[in-house]
């Protein structure tokens, strides 16, 4: 059986485990593509009592950080991740949280490289997110993440930003983090809401932008290093690059 | 002037510090404020030059008393001047922190009108940012030589990080290219600051004195120092309680003076080969003598020094990954801090075999001369003989070896076994090789030849 997850996120995976068989197969519906061999394919459908029991389980194996990387690896747009993730967890019941560190395992190495690769987004993300702030004071981040990682990089900004009200809007996925009165939110939000978005800190950005241009030093400069660090993919919403030249 | 336009003149005043870094601390919110620090660090943009900004790095003024030779905001030189007020730093740094632009605040100085008048001065900054504004983001101030003492502890109970330059290894450096400073000046102020941070934190339990210890800054290449003098130098420094960091600063010319040589070929590709021996002593317990005795005591712009250290120690290898220990496997090219981690909680669970290293991440292609796995040998078949011999394995290493062209390097990945964004396995990055540059990025056929019997006749 073929099972397709409509919602994302770790929680679809654990909602569906206790009917998954190890000759199942589990994508997620955006990522399907209509095969013409006569596996049968099903909707799954999610049910958050099980999901909370069953991600209750895996954490008593797994404790509480190995349940999040799991949870960084599920965020993951790879199509496989949830076989990955599947594979991982049924060869954890014998080996337990120890099993992240053997690598060289078949069972593990693609899922800890999606692990990675999304940590790593996570990370880049909590410098390279640019907040511009409305006359109400309400400070807006609109971004497009290669993975969805909105519920990673959120609490960093709620820890930080103190009684500041934020947006983090992921404009690929169509949803956003809200944050308000020490709550953090998370719901859709359409990407035209970045068009109407007017921010009130031209002097801030003139600022960042003068700054930015001052701090190379001319007799070392690497483009090449630059875009390494923080490729171009990245840039439309970094206000220090808005009128960079293409090749730089 | 207006804010943007001094801001303009001081960070480019203060842009030839090369310490960005925010690690180190730990601070949450404080209550009724902003900001929060962050253990690991945040890069929050990367400039032309491919270094990290974190901080918002300037100078209060550059407006000097000094006339160091190699410095850019000397008396003697006529550029633009200007100074912050205190009151308007603050609220462009909470501006700019609020945007998430940067992680906090490197304050240095030029020494307008006396050392200690300029400390008030930054003093005055970091009041404001931590009583008034109740920020919690990463400070790190520069301590003005030649300022009393007193205000180590004063600053040192509002900032992160507190650092005082060394400029150059020697006494001799210091009275040709910056008489104003000494080492009579500035070591005692490193010694003070580390025994400070740990007196304070041992005795009192402050663990809010200056969290992030301190760093300082050397220049290579303005003097006649070799690479042994500066690493013999970075080791005592390290030496120094609470020391994090020392870091390498190419000599830039930046001014006309007959003191200093006009520039420095292949200055950038020393400043990181300098990075990987200082690497070296700090996280894999290598000294400065092993990597450079008194008959060597340059490194080799052809190979990383860990790898000479190999090549000149063959009776330590092969060395056996299933059972060696975590420090032993630090000793081979190829195996970092991460990947000799990686190789011993892997191996509890399964001995290991070659095909596995790729895997954890290991660069094998490196590696694989100086390893058994389950005590075979990893090399391919289709290695030439004759590779147990330092000379020809050198040749070999230096020819694989990606080629190091004379510019800002990648701070993040100073050995290839610790550059975590490398792929697996695949296609190696383009490295310049294709476009017909030769070992360490030297396009001269006949100075690539010099370059193969320089290493033949080191390692014969």
């Amino acid at each position: 059986m073929i099972y397709l997850l409509e919602p994302d996120g770790l929680e679809a995976l654990a909602a569906l485990w206790p009917e998954l068989t190890e000759a199942d197969q589990v994508y997620q519906t955006r990522h399907w593509q209509p095969r013409l061999d006569t596996v049968p394919v099903r909707q799954a459908g999610y049910n958050p009592e099980i999901a909370a029991a069953v991600l209750a389980r895996w954490q008593r194996v797994l404790r509480a950080e190995g349940l999040h990387r799991l949870a960084l690896a599920a965020a993951s747009e790879d199509p496989e991740v949830y076989n990955y993730l599947a594979v991982f967890i049924r060869a954890c019941r014998r080996d337990g949280p120890a099993l992240f560190n053997y690598m060289q395992r078949k069972e593990v190495y693609p899922l800890r490289c999606l692990e990675r690769e999304v940590q790593r987004e996570v990370h880049r993300f909590l410098g390279l997110l640019r907040f511009s702030c409305s006359k109400e004071g309400v400070y807006y981040a609109p971004y497009e993440p290669e993975h969805d990682i909105s519920r990673f990089i959120a609490p960093h900004f709620a820890g930080r930003m103190g009684e500041a009200r934020f947006i983090i809007h992921d404009l690929r996925r169509e949803k956003a983090v809200l944050y308000e009165q020490g709550q953090l939110r998370l719901q859709p939000l359409p990407r035209t809401f970045s068009d109407f978005w007017q921010a009130e800190d031209a002097s801030f950005v003139r600022a960042w932008q003068r700054y930015y241009q001052q701090a190379a030093v001319t007799n070392r400069l690497n483009p090449q290093l630059r875009r390494k660090n923080m490729p171009k993919k990245y840039w439309a919403y970094l206000s220090e690059l808005w009128g960079a030249a293409p090749d730089a | 002037m207006d804010v943007v336009d001094k801001l303009g003149i001081l960070a480019a005043a203060a842009k030839y510090d090369v310490s960005c870094s925010s690690s180190g601390s730990t601070r949450a919110r404080p209550s009724g404020g902003l900001g929060q620090a962050f253990s690991a660090g945040i890069c929050h943009s990367w400039t032309a030059d491919g270094r990290c900004v974190s901080l918002l790095k300037v100078l209060f003024t550059n407006q000097c008393i000094y006339d160091c030779a190699y410095c850019i905001n000397r008396r003697s030189n006529d550029i633009p001047r200007a100074a912050f007020e205190p009151a308007e730093l603050t609220a462009l740094v909470m501006g700019l922190y609020r945007r998430n632009f940067i992680e906090g605040l490197f304050l240095s100085s030029a020494v307008a009108v006396s050392p200690d008048r300029t400390m008030e001065q930054l003093w005055q900054v970091l009041r404001l940012l931590r009583e008034r504004e109740r920020f919690g983001g990463y400070i790190h101030v520069k301590l003005i030589p030649g300022s009393d003492p007193r205000w180590i502890t004063i600053i040192g109970h509002l900032a992160d990080r507190l650092s005082i330059n060394a400029e150059l290894p020697t006494e001799a450096g210091l009275k040709r290219l910056a008489p104003a400073k000494s080492q009579a000046i500035t070591l005692p102020a490193i010694r003070q600051i580390g025994r400070l941070s740990q007196q304070l934190q041992d005795n009192r339990g402050e663990p809010g004195f200056l969290p992030a210890g301190q760093s300082t800054q050397l220049i290579v290449g303005a003097t006649a120092d070799n690479d042994r003098t500066i690493l013999l130098h970075s080791q005592s420094l390290y030496r120094v309680p609470r020391m994090k960091r020392v870091y390498y600063s190419a000599y830039v010319p930046l001014n006309q003076d007959p003191r200093l040589p006009a520039r420095v070929e292949g200055g950038l590709r020393r400043e990181h080969r300098l990075y990987q021996g200082d690497w070296l002593l700090r996280f894999y317990r290598f000294s400065a003598d092993e990597l450079l005795p008194v008959q060597y005591p340059d490194l080799l712009p052809e190979l990383d020094p860990k790898t000479v250290w190999a090549l000149r120690h063959p009776a330590f290898f092969p060395v056996e990954i299933n059972r060696a220990d975590y420090w032993q496997l630090l000793r081979v090219p190829g195996i970092g801090p991460t990947g000799a981690q990686r190789i011993t909680a892997a191996r509890r669970g399964g001995s290991l075999k070659a095909e596995d290293l790729p895997r954890l991440r290991i660069v094998l292609k490196r590696a694989r001369y100086f390893i058994t796995c389950g005590g075979r040998s990893p090399m391919a078949p289709a290695d030439p003989a004759g590779l147990n011999r330092p000379d020809l394995l050198a040749l070999r290493l230096a020819a694989e070896e990606p080629a190091l062209p004379d510019r800002q390097q990648d701070f993040f990945s100073l050995y290839p076994e610790m550059g975590l964004l490398q792929p697996a396995s695949g296609p190696r990055q383009a490295s310049g090789r294709g476009t017909g540059q030769g070992v360490a990025g030297l396009p001269d056929p006949d100075r690539r030849q010099q370059e193969a019997e320089r290493l033949r006749d080191l390692f014969a």
